[in-house]
């Protein structure tokens, strides 16, 4: 019996070692909370936390070293325990509350571990196949239950799963698309409002993000009213 | 290089009348143009239906109605064709002798239909360097072939736009257009029109949108007889864009 217990904690703590979370906070800005508590720099980060950040605020995270997150102003980012699926792969996931990040993922690593990462919304989830993409809640006039999410990819491929279609999109490099509330997924293509983002995670250099969402909704070098 | 072209549209239009057998000039008829169109949109294509009524001076009244498909080559550009079929256009050719009695007058086109076939390319830039994210530059040109006249023109457009959105939709947006407009075949590069326009359109909803605008319109004409002559309109447009988006 005593053998089955050691074994056990053996597997949770040595073997599967996830849950010890080496999660670092690499740049804040501004004001950012940790259940309803402001934090710097030094704080020590969880699986299982949920971080905020207050207006013209951000923090740049790292977790382990398979990716690096910017969450930006007003976001709310849920870091998920990983967890071990089928085949003995580990899913590792973070979920978007509000608001919108940066993502940097190291495919490498991701390999190496037999590990997956997975980005999700109230409405969508992405699964990253690629290393850099950008994810945004936008305001909807019908309130923040009904919000559509706005995705685009730097480097590599998302795919993204629109969780009440059940579709699956495949977004390349260069590329982006809007999940509207309740709605199918559309389809991919360069988005003009995308080019101005501000991709940079070096806390050296300028880490803010000045690109107004609600600008996605219009894809101006679309626009033909004569 | 912008500043001057609007200069140009606005004081290089004074030609001078040869002789009296041409129209009198003056500064030019405040008329008022209304017009309609109807667009359906994806991101891809673009199908563009409209109807416009234009109040020229000399009683020049002219009926429009054009069809136009778009296509996006990329991000930037389209190609995009059109027909339009008109009346009451005035032509050169259309000042003529009265009964041989030596008086000019224009010729009746109120019932004469032409048609007008054209290619354009229109490419589009955000001028975020330059004056900011919701400012857009244009240039569409289009090459038109006017049946009647079994001419060629060019007529390159130039615009620049804000758009204004207020919780992520547009709520109105400010523009203002430069067309010169010259013959290719005859008199190769001749200038036949100018036109400025400028005005600004409010979402009312997704569905419609209503726009005022003020559109200055110099016409030049090079008669048989060796004479020239412009006219100028002053033009108060008012449209109501119906939008399908999507589609």
């Amino acid at each position: 019996m005593l053998k089955k217990y050691f074994v056990t904690f053996f597997f949770l703590v040595v073997v599967f070692p996830a849950h010890a979370s080496n999660i670092e906070i690499r740049y804040i800005d501004g004001t950012v909370f940790l259940r309803g508590n402001k934090i710097t720099k030094d704080h020590a980060l969880h699986y299982g936390d949920t971080i905020t950040t207050g207006e013209n605020s951000l923090i740049i995270i790292k977790l382990e070293e398979y990716s690096t997150i910017k969450i930006n102003e007003l976001s709310s980012l849920k870091l998920v325990k990983p967890q071990k699926i089928k085949g003995g792969r580990i899913r590792r996931g973070v979920i978007l509350k509000a608001g919108s990040v940066f993502v940097k993922a190291v495919q490498k690593v991701l390999k190496e571990d037999n590990s997956s990462l997975v980005l999700k919304t109230k409405i969508a989830s992405m699964g990253v196949r690629g290393t850099e993409f950008f994810t945004s809640y936008a305001n909807s006039t019908a309130g923040k239950d009904h919000e559509d999410i706005w995705m685009c990819v730097k480097e590599g491929q998302v795919v993204v799963k629109n969780r009440k279609t059940k579709t699956l999109v495949k977004v390349n490099e260069g590329e982006g698309v809007q999940v509207p509330f309740g709605k199918n997924t559309t389809s991919p293509r360069p988005l003009a409002w995308t080019e101005k983002l501000n991709w940079s995670m070096n806390p050296n250099g300028d880490v803010k993000n000045t690109v107004d969402i609600s600008q996605a909704y219009y894809d101006l070098l679309n626009v033909d009213y004569d | 290089m912008i500043l001057f072209i609007i200069f140009f549209s606005f004081f290089s239009s004074s030609f001078s009348v040869a002789d009296t057998h041409a129209p009198s000039e003056d500064d030019g008829d405040l008329t008022l143009s209304p017009s309609i169109r109807v667009i359906g949109q994806n991101s891809s294509h673009t199908f563009l239906a409209s109807y416009e009524n234009l109040n020229l001076s000399n009683n020049q009244e002219v009926n429009s109605i054009g069809l136009t498909y778009r296509y996006r080559l990329a991000s930037h550009s389209k190609i995009g064709f059109q027909l339009q079929q008109k009346s009451g256009l005035l032509h050169d050719r259309d000042w003529i002798e009265e009964d041989k009695s030596g008086k000019f007058v224009w010729r009746e086109t109120h019932d004469r239909t032409e048609y007008i076939t054209s290619i354009e390319y229109q490419y589009r830039s955000v001028l975020a360097g330059l004056l900011g994210d919701s400012w857009i530059g244009e240039i569409r040109s289009s090459i038109d072939y006017n049946t009647h006249l079994s001419s060629l023109f060019f007529r390159p457009r130039f615009g620049i736009t804000y758009f204004s959105f207020i919780k992520g939709k547009p709520a109105f947006n400010l523009f203002f257009r430069f067309t010169p407009y010259m013959r290719l075949s005859e008199s190769l590069g001749s200038l036949y029109e100018i036109s400025s326009y400028t005005g600004g359109a409010y979402n009312i909803t997704d569905m419609f949108q209503i726009s005022l605008n003020y559109q200055f319109i110099n016409q030049s004409w090079k008669f048989s007889n060796g004479a020239n002559s412009s006219q100028k309109t002053h033009v108060f447009g008012i449209n109501l864009n119906i939008l399908f988006t999507d589609i």
